[in-house]
């Protein structure tokens, strides 16, 4: 009987306390790792966002929480569409783009997605240039959104967040949303019984954006029935403007409004992310409490009981070494298993609820797997460490002797 | 009670209709008339060449019945210069006017100042003050310039002074530009007297001296962006540059992006 037969002997030896040490691993690593990985993302996508976006702000009803950025414009309150007309004749600098949108849940191919609308600078724009000579006079640099003809490609509107120009029978689907349903340029699809062509499908970014659909504005709010409606503004606003106190102007200009940064967006981003690291930290601490003291509870359990036995394998010849060599692979093989499948169900979990925890696209993160391996196998490791040298130091007499 | 809500009521109904029939009274074009009397209102005005402010109200308020009060008093001081149309943004025979400047989900009431050359060269929304409306009139340049930035064109405006040297050369980038086909439909050239005495204003506020004996070329794109101003010649290789990275520039100066506005990270 060679070494390895006898720890998987001993493994199976008390299959419900193994299961119960076992399950305390396993779910610990768990939820570390789906935390990790959401929290990564979401990091990323704050990073990207702000990357792309530069300063902006952000219009939404006065009810709005602002614990989202990205799913901001997906609350249930509205504000009317009249406020980017107020906002596009304002006298206010350093307005650079206006992006109202307003959004609601379709089901597509058995899916749910979300249709946005969108208005294209088109429209709005006109009505910019009605702000009087003033405009003339206005500083370059501020303001200096320069819209006109040339080669409009839609795709710009994941960095840019406007687009020139949309037919109020056309879509831009969201890179998963095309790879979902297989969809390409040109392709027709029926939404709420109306039928609209995809004229782009675009680029992969990692956030929510990727599971929308972009239609016209007034398209969405004919299929909503809610009117003339808009669930949030996105205002691409100059920097400079915007210490000057653009924010507080804009909330001025329309009172009934809540206006905020997406510094302020991002601060609370961040600061959810903070929070989910230190939750991490956390389950790590009590893992290694709860885990590690199920485990060394376990491993002293199995010594205790079964010292007659391991004074009969040392009568038989085998030395201490061995004896600590059976339980210590044995804490290792646990380790190693609950840390694969601890990783494996919290990158399950984080790929499934992180879009809807976090609004953020979460893709597995194979680096972390050594980490969670590494967690556990030591967790393991050290709490059965004890009771496997007091197993190796038991005297075969000593363990006859009791009746 | 009753009595009195009944003579209120009616006395509103009879604004009502007092202002509905205030407008000046479309012209004979039966086109003209079908697609409203907003319509008409601008056909007529445009002809006489005057300007005309255009009231879009959706239901009569105290904040319309202001707006409306002081447009009337306003432009009865100046019949030769402009004229007024009323026009109720639910009306179903309005919808030309409606549609063609979105007033449906604009903010009522609205005021549109038009030019005669059609370009709206004010608006204001929700309240209004005669200094203001009487700001909305404009040089000819400044209308010009306008119409064609309101129509999304790219505008070139040449400054020269008249009565000084005119030199052609000058104006032989602009020409080129004008003249290539990736621009030409998309482009217009405007050309500005420096020593017209009506331009003084518009030239101030492109910081131009109108004394200025050199030829200014001012590079304008939609809204009313300038995104170039060049003394002297100005090649077509110049405006084709400035025009690249003004459409490239997300925010020229804004200092936005990474180490810009956002948190620290």
């Amino acid at each position: 009987m060679n070494l390895r037969t006898l720890v998987w002997r001993e493994i199976f030896e008390r299959k419900n306390q193994l299961l119960t040490s076992f399950l305390a691993i396993l779910l610990g690593i768990t939820v570390i790792v789906s935390i990790k990985n959401i929290s990564h993302y979401s990091e990323l996508a704050v990073a990207r966002e702000m990357d792309s976006l530069g300063a902006n702000v952000l219009v939404l009803p006065k009810s709005a929480t602002l614990q989202d950025y990205y799913a901001a414009d997906m609350q249930g309150e509205v504000i009317p569409e009249e406020y980017v007309t107020q906002l596009a004749l304002s006298d206010l600098e350093g307005l650079d783009n206006l992006s109202p949108k307003l959004s609601l849940p379709v089901e597509l191919g058995d899916k749910t997605f979300t249709l946005t609308g969108i208005l294209p600078k088109s429209e709005f724009q006109a009505k910019a240039a009605w702000q009087g000579a003033g405009i003339f006079s206005r500083p370059i640099g501020c303001g200096a959104s320069v819209g006109m003809m040339g080669a409009d490609d839609k795709k710009t509107l994941v960095r840019k967040r406007v687009i020139e120009n949309l037919e109020e029978d056309e879509v831009l689907l969201g890179a998963d949303v095309g790879a979902a349903l297989g969809l390409k340029e040109g392709a027709t699809i029926t939404l709420l019984a109306r039928s609209f062509k995809v004229t782009a499908v675009l680029p992969q970014t990692g956030t929510v954006d990727d599971s929308r659909i972009f239609a016209h504005l007034h398209t969405v709010q004919d299929l909503s029935g809610k009117g003339p409606v808009i669930n949030a503004i996105e205002v691409i606003g100059c920097c400079q403007e915007i210490s000057k106190g653009l924010v507080q102007k804009i909330n001025q200009l329309l009172p009934q409004a809540k206006v905020v940064t997406i510094t302020q967006i991002a601060d609370a981003q961040i600061k959810i992310n903070q929070l989910m690291s230190r939750l991490s930290m956390m389950f790590l601490v009590i893992i290694v409490l709860v885990g590690g003291a199920s485990i060394a509870n376990y491993m002293y359990a199995n010594v205790f009981e079964r010292r007659r036995e391991i004074g009969t394998l040392m009568a038989l010849g085998a030395d201490s070494f061995l004896v600590l060599r059976i339980f210590l692979l044995k804490a290792l093989v646990l380790g190693l298993v609950g840390g694969i499948g601890g990783y494996l169900l919290g990158t399950l979990l984080a790929v499934a609820l992180g879009p809807r925890l976090a609004g953020v696209v979460v893709l597995p993160m194979p680096g972390l797997v050594l980490w969670a391996v590494g967690i556990s196998a030591a967790i393991a490791l050290i709490a059965s460490y004890f009771p496997a040298r007091h197993a190796a130091r038991l005297d075969p007499c000593a363990t006859f002797q009791e009746t | 009670m009753r009595v009195l809500s009944c003579v209120c009521l009616a006395a509103l109904l009879l604004a009502g209709v007092a202002r509905a029939q205030s407008p000046v009274v479309p012209s004979g074009n039966p086109q003209a008339q079908a697609a409203g009397q907003g319509m008409a209102a601008i056909e007529q005005a445009a002809a006489a060449g005057k300007y005309l402010f255009v009231f879009f109200w959706k239901e009569q308020n105290p904040q319309s019945d202001a707006m409306w009060k002081v447009l009337e008093a306003t432009v009865a001081k100046m019949p030769d210069r402009a004229m007024i149309a009323a026009v109720q943004a639910t009306d179903p025979a309005e919808r030309a006017i409606v549609d063609r400047y979105g007033m449906s989900r604009a903010p009522m009431p609205m005021v549109l100042a038009l030019a005669p050359c059609g370009a709206i060269t004010k608006a204001f929304p929700g309240k209004v003050e005669e200094g203001q409306l009487l700001a909305a009139f404009v040089s000819p340049c400044t209308e010009k310039c306008m119409k064609a930035l309101q129509d999304r064109k790219l505008v070139l405006l040449c400054v020269q002074n008249a009565n000084a040297n005119v030199d052609p050369a000058a104006l032989q980038g602009v020409h080129e530009f004008k003249s290539d086909q990736n621009y030409t439909a998309a482009t217009e050239v405007v050309y500005l007297n420096s020593a017209e005495p009506a331009e003084t204003t518009f030239l101030h506020s492109l910081q131009i001296n109108p004394q200025t004996a050199s030829p200014v070329t001012v590079f304008m794109a939609p809204p009313g962006t300038i995104v170039g101003k060049f003394e002297g010649r100005v090649s077509k290789q110049q405006l084709v540059a400035t025009l690249a990275s003004a459409q490239s520039a997300g925010c020229p100066g804004g200092k936005c992006g990474p180490g810009g506005c956002g948190p620290k990270r």
